[in-house]
């Protein structure tokens, strides 16, 4: 249970981050020049820490089956694939649910084209962060049932 | 149709811990407390890893319950 937690709560950071990023850019970019701000940095930070601190774990705690390629979907046995798979089905149904209505509430967005590109950035890094945290719920959820 | 297991019975009769038992057929202890428990099926390459090593035919370990039907 704990390299989901580690893993989606590293993911989930990199994606809020690279969001703020994106969103420091649209906002401060003019037509002739891109800005990238400070949020670039930290996202650059995140990524690297968080890529050696999975290494570390990968190396250190190998008896907790976690794998630095597979991630989340690091399994110790039989048992925690099905568990993943369950998750993973979860999620999916969670992400589909929540990009569905955020079409909706899209479609009803009085926005100019200068909002357009933050609410678009918005929307969609909070349908991946709602994604990591459902298959992280799921998981959880999955792992104390069965 | 349930899977009725007697992994928890014929693991004691030889006397083994439940970690033990995980270390030998290569699954974690959390795995043979759920089979135990009866919330989780194994595949069928665990069922027979698990005949085989506790030297039991497959299906005294594992059967069909089908006392409801």
């Amino acid at each position: 249970m704990r390299k989901i937690v580690f893993e989606q709560v590293g993911n989930i950071g990199m994606v809020f981050l690279l969001a703020a990023a994106l969103i420091q850019t649209v906002t401060f970019s003019t037509k002739s020049t891109i800005l990238f701000g400070s949020c670039w940095s930290f996202f650059l930070i995140w990524t690297v820490l968080f890529g050696i601190l999975k290494w570390l774990y990968s190396k250190f705690w190998k008896n907790e089956g976690y794998k630095f390629s597979d991630g989340e979907f690091s399994s110790k046995d039989e048992r925690e694939k099905v568990i993943s798979s369950k998750a993973v089905t979860f999620a999916y149904k969670v992400t589909i649910t929540i990009l569905l209505v955020e079409c909706l509430i899209f479609a009803e967005l009085d926005i100019n084209s200068s909002y357009l590109q933050i609410a678009g950035i918005f929307f969609l890094s909070g349908s991946i962060i709602f994604a990591f945290l459902a298959y992280m719920l799921s998981w959880i959820f999955y792992d104390l049932k069965i | 149709m349930d899977i009725i297991n007697q992994v928890k019975r014929y693991r004691k009769s030889h006397n083994l811990t439940q970690e033990s038992l995980a270390q030998a057929v290569g699954v974690s202890r959390r795995t043979i407390i759920s089979l135990e428990k009866g919330s989780y099926t194994p595949s069928l390459l665990l069922a027979f890893q698990l005949a085989d090593f506790l030297e039991i035919d497959i299906n005294e370990l594992f059967y069909l319950d089908k006392g409801l039907e």
